[in-house]
């Protein structure tokens, strides 16, 4: 296994390997710009990889790790690498222990089950295999019609090790069309975008990347109610996607839907009550239907996060003018002129009620 | 219908933003009463000018921003119910209807490929899990190896 040969994929062959090599070529440009973007080093990787340019690929991933030691994704990818590579041993390593990490991932228990297959070790495929139905129970249909998931038991046939050989690869090429749809969706490119991210929603469809890049992606494009569709897929699958719920609250927003964008607004505070921002917006919402209470707790809330969140200050200081209250207003408008003394609308304000 | 809601306005302007080739990771947006707020750096996520001597570079790459920054102020008056916008940036000010980058901040504005700027690392790096985090480091080559 090593650089050089090329895999075909369906559809337009050339015009493909042309779109790949722009692409490419775009990212390493980029890499020379912004040489600390682990996610730049992790993108070229994936391409490289499904490439099967595997000790370049190999080399971009650890970087992107190097950069960022917390990068699930490049972790992961590199795990996969390894698998490729029949490299065993690494990629066990890096399996086995994202799945202590995260015992309940169903996903990690399943590629260590194929994993213990394709190796022969059934004892353990057979315990990582239960654990993934029993994280994620959409596995139980899989596995049931592989034939190895029957009267809740995990029956294998040495034959599986055969069946499971080409599973993995789904993964790289699933990743493979994500990367080239988030890249091609930078450019504007929606329409091409939206049909990469496809590919790679069919090749892995319990993956909630895809399905919320596919959302986001149909947001900038401004098709709402589809966008609408793939986020709620993607929260369907993982629920804790937090930023879900606010890009959800957002699509509402712009639908002027208040009363939705409220809902899921109040949602994503509540996945991540540590991000000033979701505080902000979900204040702004209080403060459009009028509910100037909860509107100014929420404001607090992000100057506790951020105190010099200035656009919390702002709105503090305007709500505190609605109900009157003229010193807190004041209080608030002096601070923002410590921080931003040319702000005229705020001195203007702080100047009508001085 | 005039949008009033200020979360309309300001989902809007998100939209706007992350739809145009604007870097937005180092801005911040606020909406008071439909008066939009910018602050922080404004950059471009991408610029690609070449075959030009350095000054030319970035005198171009600095009108590029420049249009960039009168082209998101026109998109965001029109967004109905959007009284005024206010920006705060720190690289850039609006003086007398004139953009002009603020002093001191010229490597935010220009951001051209500079080849061979790559780290390169010599010899096999592998990863390593060091008390429960991933570590990037050297191999260590035992005795009798290469």
């Amino acid at each position: 296994m090593g650089g050089g040969k090329r895999r075909e994929r369906g559809g337009g062959g050339l015009k493909r390997q042309q779109l790949y090599q722009r692409i490419l070529n775009e990212i390493e440009q980029e890499i020379q710009i912004h040489p600390d973007y682990a996610d730049l080093h992790n993108q070229l990787g994936l391409l490289l990889m499904v490439e099967r340019e595997v000790e370049r690929a190999e080399g971009k991933f650890l970087e992107a790790i190097r950069l960022n030691p917390k990068y699930r994704e490049a972790i992961l990818n590199l795990g996969y690498l390894y698998l490729e590579m029949r490299r065993w041993r690494d990629a066990e390593k890096i399996f086995l222990s994202e799945a202590r990490r995260h015992p309940k991932d169903g996903f990690l228990h399943h590629v260590l089950g194929i994993f213990y297959l394709q190796t022969g070790r059934w004892k353990e495929a057979a315990t990582q295999i239960r654990k993934a139905i029993h994280y994620h129970p959409a596995y139980r249909d899989y596995y049931q019609e592989k034939g190895i998931w029957r009267r809740g038991a995990v029956h294998i046939d040495p034959k599986a090790k055969k069946v499971f050989k080409k599973i993995p690869l789904n993964h790289h090429e699933a990743q493979f069309h994500n990367s080239i749809g988030l890249y091609l969706a930078k450019e504007g490119k929606s329409i091409q975008a939206i049909r990469e991210l496809k590919r790679a929603a069919r090749l892995k469809p319990d993956e909630f990347l895809f399905h919320a890049n596919l959302g986001t992606v149909y947001y900038h494009q401004g098709a709402y109610r589809i966008a609408i569709q793939e986020y709620k897929k993607a929260l369907k699958i993982d629920s804790h996607y937090g930023m879900g719920y606010a890009n959800l609250s957002y699509i509402y927003g712009l639908m002027r839907r208040t009363r939705e964008a409220l809902r899921y607004m109040e949602k994503a505070v509540q996945m991540n009550p540590k991000y000033a921002d979701l505080h902000y917006n979900l204040a702004l919402l209080y403060s459009d239907k009028k509910r100037y209470g909860e509107a100014i707790s929420e404001l607090k809330k992000a100057l506790r996060i951020n105190p010099n969140y200035l656009f919390s200050r702002i709105n503090l200081g305007v709500l505190y003018e609605d109900q009157k209250k003229w010193k807190e207003a004041k209080r608030e408008y002096r601070k923002i002129l410590q921080i931003t003394p040319e702000d005229d609308h705020v001195r203007r304000r702080l100047e009508r009620i001085s | 219908m005039v949008i009033k809601e200020d979360f309309v306005i300001q989902a809007t302007v998100r939209r706007l933003l992350v739809r145009s080739n604007i870097d937005h990771s180092d801005l911040t947006l606020g909406t008071v009463r439909g008066v939009v707020y910018f602050r922080g750096i404004f950059k471009l996520g991408r610029i690609y000018i070449y075959g030009e001597d350095e000054k030319t570079l970035f005198a171009k790459s600095q009108d590029y921003i420049r249009k960039t920054l009168y082209s998101l102020e026109k998109k965001v008056r029109s967004i109905p119910g959007v009284r005024d916008v206010i920006f705060q940036f720190l690289n850039w000010k609006k003086e007398g209807g004139q953009w002009i980058p603020v002093k001191g901040k010229r490597r935010v504005a220009l951001e051209t490929p500079a080849p061979g700027m790559e780290k390169k690392r010599e010899g096999k790096w592998i990863l390593v899990e060091k008390d429960g985090e991933w570590v990037v480091e050297k191999e260590e080559k035992g005795e009798g190896e290469d």
